[in-house]
Parts: structure tokens; sequence; C-alpha cells
């Protein structure tokens, strides 16, 4: 803290006015504001990567083309997938992170609050670059949002803009992981060793550690796509002397420990909400964290399970074959943890927990269908069909997003100080848990029946299935229109909410009043407050 | 009576040393043996990377030099605000001296706790937990007491660290 | 036994009602064909080795969780046990079991990888060049060549807007104007790239995907049964551009004989056609 500032205090006599609306978000250097701002702004992405989605579902509810030529349909397709990675679920888990770290260690505030701004603010920036690319000469990129070469260097106009932007996500996110990183590192209040801290927050310090080591390799990548493209070099050009599939090597190194990234932080939240439902602490809380950081680990030697058709030596293929199934054991370590933590517990099924249960079985679903994925010969049936397509939306939305909706359900009492519409909260749940279903799991089927992915139009013995998903599709979005309405309703009142709000919740950011205190200053709660606020697992020393 | 206030430090300056060691070694590994395949643009990509990393723990550690060391007297309340490259001291006299706890006009920012006499303000523990400011709050209004009033501080001087 | 006629008569049946069914799968199709060669039939093993060992697991795991979501409710009257944090010979159990498990799925896996890559005793080689849109087919030792594009009618029929119903298509988007002839019962050697951009070579009866990748040579190869003369058709599985969905693959296996006579005819258009080249 900058002597400066307190010679500004001393002049402000005041509760320092903000600039107004726009000037208090804009400027704005709180933990919670900041986390506030990537949730809103997730939520957006959200809608509008779904809503893409909606397009594609609509051409793919029966054969033929009907609304969208395929150059537009494979721009849908490239950007719904560039939003909701980097616009909807990174962003979400980000906003969690602020709102929750602080609270969870004892810390006042992340460790770096204008840099905190800073990286939020760059995201909208990149996002309006990259729609902006819908209306180049060329279209928005279409090459898939793995962008290989060299099909990708066929984009217009949009490949600087999409480049750019995607520099600019990748400099969000690692400013934000080093935020995280060096607070979890440096302000964690004195008592609060490594081992006590709450899972979710051991989940982000992996997170953030994987951010680190893989985005240069990302946006070495994106770089030599641009060097390849203007500048006459031939990374990835045959006739260069370059390799196309290098590009994927360097991808994919990028891209696995990415849907890591993607999910680590969910496996937080739902060791954070089961124990709390089932009133009874996180079952084997050091095998969880031993668990997280091996599939932080593994996830750095596994990336060509993406590229088995690629050609590889039959040496690399076993290899990864091998190291990609290993990632099962601690993955399943996990569910069997949580799901001995319901055992012998006593449960209850208010929203979050409903949320966390539907993770645990269809993140399992997607998991299975990965191992099945893991298995090189078979995968020459699997790869770049629908199976594949099936097997990482199980995985990313009743998976991830699943999560972060039961992470908002669980904590927003918290933050507004009231309580949400619970029978809403239910019918949200159930319509999308129901309709996710109908969505993506006959998309197995047609992965099996032989339909690739990435078609707009199809040959008609895949018709009735998709039929079938594209219905999922469109309860399914319906149904989120209920998220807002309700996170709207109960940031503006409400019945309140306890200072505890969920029976079972134990950790630090319960044992403030919610919302935050600023008032009682008669009877001095003790200093010693970590004794009371002892992460769930208990018995640590 | 005596309450030295300092951000805590979880991390020692060997310990960033050591961590930010390891990460250089993961992220520069990894930055060479791309460059050994012939993909040398990582590096500077790493390289800006481990140097941002480099200086958020550098800036973050500067916490350990700050703290502020509140001193009440029978006479007075001084305020003692320390950090590495400076030094400021601000008193108070004890009789008109007013601590203050305020709220933000949000809920989701801090309260800030003043002590005020005289048109003259100054915020102290800024760097604590919303919990840890409101013990101080009460300790100190305890101490301080209202305007004309000046609570005996008791036969022995207290001092407390609060970190 | 059978006569020359009545095997001509039976191949024509065999032809027509090839030509007159309706697409090769059935609507709702839930699996994988097993498809028509040794290799194919062994990875459609492995893939329900692999499947039934997932639904085992699951019945297992799912099991478990639905008993405690259904015995330890509150609101029936559970307690629960704050006192059950770990259990270190559990955790081992439940850790190795999972590793055997691992095991015996990857015995069979590396087995038939191996194999896949086995491209000995290979008689005919074939080189598959992915263009956007469309397959070229070279049989590199009689000289033969062969450019496969979406079949007229499907092309016109997928135009944005045709108002023409795909159902009406015979193998909507997925016939061609050339296919791809192939003998049954002989080990065909595969050599696969790209003239422009990566494209990815798929039939699923013969379980074989790999890409087409410009400037270099991907190897596969396919034994297919002596019995399995038909259509079969695939599709071009990797992003390759606007057209990605359109450049099917059609694959015409005849027996070995008539293979013969097919790539002879082929040779004699090719000479007439071109007689100054040779």
């Amino acid at each position: 803290m900058a002597n400066t500032e307190h010679a500004a205090a001393a002049h402000d006599d005041h509760d320092h006015k903000p600039h107004g609306f726009w000037g208090r978000w804009l400027t704005t250097t709180n933990h919670k504001d900041i986390g506030t701002l990537y949730l809103v702004f997730s939520c957006v992405m959200f809608f509008l990567g779904g809503s893409f989605a909606m397009a594609i579902r609509a051409e793919l509810f029966k054969p033929g083309l009907q609304f969208l030529d395929p150059a537009l349909f494979n721009t849908l397709t490239t950007m719904h997938a560039l939003i909701m990675i980097f616009g909807a679920v990174m962003p979400a888990f980000v906003g969690l992170a602020n709102w929750l770290i602080p609270m969870q260690i004892g810390a006042p505030d992340m460790a770096l609050p204008r840099m905190n701004n800073f990286s939020f603010w760059i995201l909208p920036f990149a996002f309006t670059l990259l729609l902006a690319t819908l209306f180049v000469p060329g279209g928005g990129p279409a090459g898939g949002w793995t962008m290989y070469p060299p099909l990708v260097l066929q984009t217009g106009s949009a490949l600087p803009l999409m480049i750019f932007a995607i520099h600019l996500m990748g400099a969000s996110s690692i400013m934000g992981s080093i935020n995280v990183i060096v607070t979890i590192m440096n302000l964690r209040a004195p008592g609060m060793t490594l081992l006590r801290m709450p899972l979710f927050v051991w989940t982000w310090l992996i997170t953030a550690y994987l951010l680190i080591a893989v985005m240069p390799v990302l946006a070495g990548a994106v770089t030599m796509l641009l060097t390849d493209h203007f500048f006459g070099t031939s990374f990835f050009n045959a006739a260069g002397g370059g390799d196309p599939v290098m590009f994927q090597h360097i991808f994919w190194f990028f891209g696995h420990p990415e849907v890591y990234i993607m999910i680590l932080p969910a496996f937080g939240i739902v060791s954070e909400i089961i124990p709390t439902f089932s009133r009874k602490p996180l079952f084997g809380y050091d095998a969880m964290v031993y668990a997280t950081a091996s599939i932080a680990f593994l996830s750095f030697i596994v990336w060509a399970h993406h590229m088995f058709t690629v050609g590889m030596p039959l040496a690399s293929e076993l290899f990864f074959m091998l190291s990609t199934m290993l990632i099962a054991i601690p993955t399943g370590v996990k569910v069997f943890n949580w799901s001995t933590t319901m055992w012998k517990g006593s449960l209850s099924f208010e929203p979050p927990m409903l949320w966390a249960i539907a993770f645990l079985f269809l993140f399992s679903i997607g998991g299975f269908s990965g191992l099945m994925l893991a298995i090189a010969p078979a995968d020459f049936q699997y790869q770049d069909t629908y199976f594949v397509v099936a097997h990482f939306h199980y995985v990313l939305v009743p998976g991830a997003v699943f999560a972060i909706m039961g992470a908002v359900y669980y904590w927003l009492p918290k933050w507004t100080g009231h309580m949400y519409d619970m029978k809403l909260a239910k019918w949200h749940f159930w319509l999308s848990t129901i309709f996710v279903n109908v969505l993506f799991f006959p998309q197995h089927f047609l992965g099996l029946a032989g339909m690739p992915r990435r078609i707009p139009d199809y040959a008609t013995q895949f018709a009735d299935w998709n039929m079938v998903s594209s219905i999922g599709g469109f309860g399914f979005g319906l149904s989120q229109l209920l998220f807002p309405l309700l996170i709207w309703q109960c940031v503006r009142g409400g019945a309140k909410a306890t200072d505890r709000v969920w029976e079972g919740a134990h950790g630090l950011e319960w044992e403030l009043p919610s919302p935050a205190p600023y008032h009682s200053w008669t009877e001095a709660p003790s200093l010693a407050v970590l004794e009371h606020g002892a992460p769930s697992h208990d018995t640590h020393g | 009576m005596t309450i030295e206030l300092s951000p805590n430090c979880s991390l020692t300056p060997r310990g960033a040393v050591l961590f930010f060691g390891s990460l250089c070694l993961v992220t520069f590994g990894i930055a060479a043996i791309m460059a050994t395949r012939g993909l040398w643009p990582i590096f500077p990509f790493a390289g800006l990377e481990m140097g941002v990393l480099g200086w958020a723990l550098r800036a973050s550690l500067q916490r350990r030099h700050h703290c502020q060391i509140i001193t009440v007297t029978p006479e007075r309340v001084a305020v003692e605000t320390r950090n590495r490259a400076h030094r400021e001291q601000v008193e108070f006299p004890r009789h008109w001296a007013q601590v203050k706890l305020r709220r933000a006009d949000t809920h989701l920012h801090p309260s800030r706790l003043t002590i005020e006499s005289h048109g003259r303000s100054y915020e102290v523990g800024s760097f604590l937990t919303e919990e840890e400011r409101q013990a101080l709050a009460g300790r100190l209004m305890r101490s301080v007491g209202r305007i004309n009033e000046s609570p005996p501080l008791g036969g022995v001087p207290e001092n407390v660290r609060l970190e | 036994m059978m006569t020359k006629t009545s095997r001509i008569s039976i191949a024509a049946l065999a032809a027509a009602g090839s030509m007159a069914a309706p697409a090769a799968q059935a609507a709702w199709t839930l699996n994988m064909t097993p498809g028509i060669s040794a290799m194919s039939r062994a990875i459609y093993s492995l893939h329900m080795l692999m499947f039934w060992w997932c639904v085992g697991i699951a019945v297992v795991v799912f099991g478990f969780m639905i008993f405690s979501l259904v015995r330890f409710r509150k609101s029936t009257g559970a307690v629960a046990d704050t006192k059950m944090l770990h259990n270190t010979r559990v955790e081992i159990v439940w850790t190795l079991v999972p590793v055997l498990i691992l095991i015996s799925m990857a015995v069979p896996a590396a087995r038939v990888l191996v194999q896949t890559e086995d491209l000995a005793g290979a008689k005919l080689t074939i080189r598959v060049t992915g263009y956007q849109w469309k397959w070229g087919y070279e049989y590199l030792d009689s000289g033969v060549s062969v450019l496969s594009t979406l079949d007229r009618d499907s092309n016109h029929a997928r135009e944005l807007g045709s108002g023409i119903d795909p159902n009406t298509v015979p193998n909507y988007l997925l016939s061609v104007d050339h296919p791809l002839v192939v003998p049954a019962g002989v080990k065909v050697r595969l050599l696969i790239t790209s003239q422009d951009v990566i494209h990815s070579w798929w039939v699923p009866a013969l379980a074989i995907k790999k890409d087409a990748i410009p400037g270099f040579i991907n190897e596969a190869w396919f034994d297919i049964d002596a019995d399995k003369i038909g259509t079969y058709r695939g599709q071009c599985a990797e992003l390759c551009g606007r057209d990605h969905g359109f450049m099917p693959i059609v694959l015409e296996v005849k027996s070995k004989q008539d293979f013969e006579q097919w790539l002879k005819s082929q040779q004699e258009t090719a000479k007439q056609a071109a007689p100054a080249a040779g």
C-alpha cells in the first residue's frame, strides 16, 4: 500500500463518493466488483455463444440447407466455441475466483488490485474485436476454434483481428492467473497453511499454474500463424520446409491443459457444495488435492490424443493412448471421494446440491466417453464425429457450466444478502438437466452411426437423432432465460439471507454476515476467527 | 497502549524466489523444448510472462515492509505509517479524537476506519480484512473513547500485534 | 456348384438390392458398424469391450451414488457421520482396481493398434488425394486415376433453399460420380495426401480414418472380407472449408476378378482417350 494513498485519505473525510455508476465500474479495484464484472460478462457471452448454438441446431434440425450458407455455418461453429471457451467459461471461473479466494483465505483483496481491473477490461475489448470479424470482408473465422493451418490461412481480413483478440484474451488470463497465484501464495491469513485451504482455492491454484505454463504456447502458436501468413515464414507450410501437424502439436499442448483449466475450478466448486449439503466434511481432503495435482501434471503429456488420425509413429500413438487412459485414475478417485462424502451424510437437496449431483452423474458420463476416446484404434471411428462433440459437451455443459450455475446458486445469497426464488431455481435446474440430455445424448449415437462434425447438412439416416438433439437444444436454450431473471430478482430483493445461509456451510466466507458488515463495533469479534471458520475437512492440527 | 498493524505475508522472500524459480523452470523449459523444434516465438511470450510474474511477486512482497503503529497515550493518539520508502507520522489530541468506522455506499466495498479531529482524518488499517478492521475499531473506540471522554487506559500498557 | 448364370443373377440381384435399398444404415441407429474386414471387426470389438466396461463401472458407481441419495436424506432422519474423513485402505483399493481395469483394456487396444500399422504384404497401392472439395484416387501400378465428386443430384438438392426434399435423393450427400473401386480379399495399401488443406479420409465400414495432409503422405491398409461385395460410404472427417460436408467417399467393393476386369477396362478407356500420352 503506497504512502500516497494514506495522504489522500487524510484529506478525504467523507466516504469518497464514487465517480458515478460508470466511473465506479470502470475503475474499481475491489475484488467483489471485479468478480461481479467477470460474472456478468460471462453471462452475456453465454447467451451470445448460446444463440449461435441455437442457429446451428436450427440448421441441423432437418437434412438439407434451410437457413445458413455453409461458410456462415462454419463461422458460427468457430465463434460459438471461441465465445463459450474464452468468453463464458473461463471468465466465469475467474469471476468466482475473484469473489471467493480473498474471502476463503482471509485476505482483504487480491494481491494486485489494479492489474485485476485491467485483466477484466481487456475482455470486452477483445470480444468486440472478435465479433467485429463477422462484418469484415471474408467474414468471421471459419476454420474451427482449433485454427488448423493451412485452412485457417484461407481466412480473410478476420485473421489478424482474431489473432489479436486471442492475444488479448491470453494476456487477460495470464494476468488473472498471476494475480490468483500471488494472492494465494502471499495473502493467506496466519494459520491458513496450504493444506488447510478450501478445495476451491486449491483447484484455482493449480489452474493458475496450468494457465501460466501453457498460455505462452498459444500466444506463440497464433503468432506463428500470423507470420506464416503475412511475413513469409514457413513454420506450418510444407512447401517451405515446415509442417502443418506441428501446429496441431503445439495447439493441443496448450489445448489439453486448457480443457483441464476449464474443469478444475468446477471440481473445486463441487467439493465445496457437496460437503455442505451432506452436512459432512469432504472425504479424503488430501487425496483430493493430490488427485487434482496429478490431473494437472498428466494433462501436459496427453495432448496428441486429439490427433490420433494425423499419422503419428506407432510409439507416439501408444504413449498417448496409455497416458490418456491414466488420467481416468485421479479423476475416478475424485468421483469416489465426492460419492463417499454423501455416504452416511445427512443430505438435503437445495438448488446448489441439485446442480452438484447432476454434475456428478453427467460429468461421469462425459468421463466414460472420454475413456472410450482414449483407445486409439477405436478413436479412428470416433475422431471428428459427433461422438467427440457429445463427449466434450457432456464435460463442459453438465460439467463446467452446471458447476458454475451451482456456484452462483450457492454463493449468491451470501453476495446479495437475499435468498432467491427456490421454486424458480428448481424449475431452472430440472428443465436444464432434462434438456441437456435430450440435446447431447443422441449425439453419441450420431457419431457412432457415422456423422462427422462441423457439417451443416447430413445424410438422411442421421435425421432422426438430429431432430431430437435440436429439440433438446431449443429447450435447453430457452430454459436458461430463467437464470438471469432469477439473479436479477435476487439482487434487487428477496427474503433476507441468514449469515450462514446454508446449515452445513463451513469456511471463512460464511463467517462474515451477509452481506459484508460495517456497523457493529460494540462487541469486537474474536481475532481468532480462524478457529471457528476451519475448512470442512477439520483436524489438521 | 500500542497497536502494531502489518499486512500478513504468507510467502517469505526465500519462498518467493524458490516459487518463481520453479515456475521459470517449467515455463522456460517448455519454451526451450519448443525452440529446439524450431518454434522459437514461444520464448518471447514466456519471457514476458515471467517478467510480469516476477514484478507481481516483488510488488506483493513489498507488503512485508509496510506497517502502521497506533500509540494511545493519555494525551494523544499517534499513528505512524511505514513502508520501505516512506515514513509518516500523524498525531491527534486524545481528548478530541474520534474513531469512526464508515461503511461504503455499497455493501460490496470495504468499510473505512479513520481517526479524526479538528477536520483532519487519517485512515488506519486499510490493508486489514473486514473483520480485523472491525475488531480494531472496537478496540480503538474503547481506548480512545468519544469526544470529551478519555477512558482510563488501564494499569498495564497493552501491546498488541495485529497481522 | 452354382452355374455361371445363377452367379451372375445373384450378383445382379445384390447390386439392384443395394441401389434400391434405403440409406445404408437405418434411422435411429445406436451403434457403430462392425464393418467389412477383420480389422474393422477387431476395432468394433474393442469399442464394445470399452462400452461394456463403462456400463459396468457406471452401474456400480451410479448405484452407490443413488443408494446414498435415497438412504441418507435429512428428510428421512439420517444423521451425518462427521468423523468420516478418510480411509486409507479403501482409497488404495479404489486407486489400484481402476489401474487393473485399465490394464485389461490397454492390452487388447495396443495389440489392435500395432496391427493397424502393419502395412507389409500389400498387393495393391492406391494414392488418395484430398482436394477442396473432392477426392482423387490413383491406382499407382496401373496408371488409372479417378476424380470423385459429390453426385449431381445431391449437389443440386443441398443448395441453400433448393426446395428439394433430401429424402427423395438416393444416398443424399453420400454418393459420387466416380466411386473408388477396390477388390475384396486383397490387402490394399492407401497413400493419403492432400493438395491444399488438411482433409481426412474416413470409411466407417473399413474403420479407417487417416488425415490427408498437404506435403506429407500417410499410409493405411485394408483387407476386405471376400464375401463383402457391395457399396460402402464415408465422408471427409476434417474441417476443410465451405464444402467440408459435401465431399463424400464411395467404396465400391468388387470380387478380385471383377476388379481386375474393371481396372483393365479403365486402362483401355484411358489409352483411347490419350493415345499420344500413352
